[in-house]
């Protein structure tokens, strides 16, 4: 059950948090705590080039290549977990 | 299986830079030499390459089959303009075929499904476009702006492959003919369309190529920026047509997550100019490794072009010193000025000189609006970059509120005329005329002064704050509020508001990340105090948390838009109060 729905959004939220703390320590964002339902457009306000290098790190770490379409429907983190069991399989 | 190699650099024909008709007589003499351009894939590793002679025999196909479809000369083409060689592919079948291209944004951010489907379908109907192409990534949203609209086709490039080939004698667009239309970044809700006609692209090509840049036949173009953006379609396509050089291209979603591959093409294939907006050389900055820097051979960057607002000398100050020992140069800066109403540059700083700064006396500025130059203290004096000489074409007038030219290091609004301006906003006569007189000279909305021949722009006309009769420059309160502790450089806007039909009120939206709220008021009076000793104002401040003050799609900062957020801030807090007391009032 690795790759239930839940356990992937755990999964990213982990890696979000670290993310935010290693690159953006001085934002507000790197000090939230981040879940399954946090909605990373109203809520943690990502810019434009934090969410491409973010993105960037889940694709490494899945394997997979994340498109457009899915991308402009991505709010939460759980919207996000949706698009990862989709394209790994 | 052959490896890919980047086109190389022009050995073997004459450079050409005018005169020519049309793009496409420019293409068909580009055609004949080896160079072109490359695009990088997302790990930056050259996955197409289109020299211009491949780039005219597929324009030509294309064009045949445009034609099939039975459109009017002069019908409006979308592309919607991801960094593929379809772009490249559709805008000149456009030029060929008498049509008119339009770049259409490819940018998606995050969530933002309906925002972009809406965006591109204002644009379409805007231009009043009869075809649209996307590329793959992007036929979905396509198919959805495009819904109910009247075109005679709207698909993939592989759609348009179906399509015979007419077998008709090309017609190509004529010098007063537009070359494409090129709608400015900003304007969103209400998109204004630049009209580009051929012999206006032309003269502005020539100019930047022959008296901005200097080209040579060593030079090599490096670019990530995109193509829906006049620096990128003008700059990073049509330029090194001109002077049939080649380019090697990042896209710029790959640039935002990869920033250090633009680096690293541009010492792989010996780059000579490459353009950013001061937050992308930031960007890169900050995202460099030590080892990067060791590989790194920058020494052929000769033209690093800072545009876009007002230009910020210190992140490219601390660019240039991190890759120095690679062979970066600072004198490599060039800054420039330019707008899409006049295709894309009117001036630019001396090549080889790095970035002029003048500095001048802070509050004689505020209260006369002259730039006396000064050699104060950081607080005391206001620091503007020289935008150096305006091309040989452009003529250039400062004229006070009343239309009266000003003298030499007074501030007032810049005017231009020449051959590069544009005819006008694509049917739009109102923008056109609010904008442009009758004999030619266009009023840019900037504010700047000159020294002799060169500009220095100081601010958006728009966004200058005026206060009992005095003018006050945002980014000087912007630069007083970064000054003090905990704001950071680009988070803080400055504009000024005029509630319940009072006079005007200085307000700074003013990022940060204290949540403390005691630390909270001592940001806000240390800024205060700072504003009102300097200018004699009060000023209203409002916190916002790092990462929201709004940007525009090239990244700059947005007075505007960070004004109207901070009106709807205010009145929805109005509706709040008011919905509260009247839930105080209902009965428990």
């Amino acid at each position: 059950m690795t790759n239930s729905i839940e356990a992937v959004g755990e999964k990213l939220a982990e890696i979000l948090t670290s993310y935010l703390k290693n690159n953006w320590a001085d934002s507000p964002s790197s000090n939230k705590t981040i879940t399954a339902a946090t909605n990373m457009v109203t809520e943690l306000q990502l810019d434009s080039f934090q969410v491409m290098e973010f993105m960037l790190e889940v694709e490494d770490h899945y394997d997979i290549a994340i498109d457009l379409d899915s991308l402009s429907n991505i709010h939460t983190i759980t919207d996000l977990a949706a698009v990862v069991i989709d394209h790994q399989d | 299986m052959n490896q890919l190699s980047p086109t190389p650099a022009n050995t073997n024909l004459p450079v050409k830079i005018a005169p020519y008709t049309n793009l496409v007589d420019a293409l068909e003499y580009a055609a004949q030499g080896d160079t072109g351009f490359n695009f990088y894939d997302g790990r930056g590793h050259l996955s197409v390459v289109l020299p211009y002679s491949e780039l005219r025999d597929e324009a030509r196909i294309i064009a045949r089959r445009l034609l099939s479809l039975g459109c009017e000369r002069g019908a409006r083409v979308g592309i919607i303009a991801e960094t593929e060689p379809m772009f490249h592919r559709f805008f000149f079948a456009c030029q060929y075929a008498g049509l008119i291209p339009v770049a259409l944004p490819a940018g998606i951010q995050l969530g933002a499904h309906g925002a972009y489907v809406s965006q591109v379908r204002r644009m379409l109907k805007s231009c009043g476009a009869s075809i649209v192409v996307a590329p793959d990534t992007h036929a979905n949203f396509m198919a959805e702006a495009v819904e109910g609209l009247d075109l005679l086709m709207a698909g993939k490039q592989s759609d348009f492959d179906a399509l015979p080939e007419a077998d008709v004698e090309f017609v190509p667009l004529g010098a007063d003919d537009p070359a494409y239309l090129q709608y400015t970044s900003g304007s969103t809700s209400f998109p204004r369309g630049v009209e580009v006609t051929q012999k206006t692209v032309l003269n502005n090509l020539m100019e930047i190529a022959r008296y901005g840049l200097k080209l040579n036949s060593e030079d090599r173009f490096v670019s990530w920026l995109p193509f829906y953006h006049d620096m990128g379609l003008v700059g990073f396509i049509l330029v090194p047509l001109i002077g049939q050089l080649s380019v090697d291209y990042l896209g710029s979603r790959t640039f935002a997550m990869r920033p250090r591959l633009w680096l690293k093409i541009l010492s792989d294939n010996g780059g000579t100019i490459s353009s950013a907006p001061t937050f992308g050389y930031a960007l890169c900055a900050k995202r460099l490794r030590p080892s990067d820097v060791e590989t790194y051979d920058l020494s052929h960057w000769r033209a690093a072009c800072v545009g876009a607002e007002r230009i910020n000398p210190e992140p490219l100050q601390e660019f240039a010193e991190i890759l120095e020992p690679c062979g970066f140069d600072q004198n490599a800066f060039v800054a420039c000025y330019g707008m899409a109403e006049c295709v894309l540059a009117t001036s630019f700083a001396p090549l080889g000189e790095g970035l002029s700064v003048d500095v001048v006396d802070r509050k004689i500025m505020a209260d006369t609006g002259e730039a006396r130059p000064s050699s104060g203290d950081a607080i005391s004096t206001s620091a503007y970059v020289d935008c150096g000489k305006l091309l040989p074409g452009f003529e250039f007038c400062v004229l006070d509120d009343n239309g009266v030219e000003l003298a030499n290091r007074h501030c007032g609004h810049i005017y231009l005329k020449g051959p590069s301006v544009m005819r006008g906003y694509f049917h739009d006569e109102k923008s056109t005329s609010e904008v442009l007189s009758e004999d030619g000279w266009l009023n840019t909305g900037d504010i700047g002064y000159r020294i002799d021949n060169h500009l220095v722009i100081t601010s958006r006309s728009k966004d200058v704050i005026i206060i009992k009769g005095r003018n006050i420059w945002p980014y000087d309160l912007e630069v007083l509020a970064q000054q003090t502790g905990g704001v950071k450089l680009g988070g803080v806007a400055a504009f000024s508001v005029s509630l319940d039909g009072n006079e005007e009120q200085a307000v700074l939206v003013v990022e940060t990340k204290e949540k403390d709220a005691d630390k909270r008021v001592h940001i806000i009076e240390d800024i205060s105090r700072s504003i009102h000793a300097h200018f004699g104002i009060n000023v209203r401040i409002d916190l916002t948390p790092r990462g929201t003050l709004p940007r525009t799609s090239s990244g700059k900062l947005s007075r505007s838009q960070s004004k109207q957020d901070y009106l709807a801030r205010k009145t929805l807090s109005k509706v709040e109060k008011s919905a509260a007391q009247v839930g105080d009032k209902l009965p428990a």
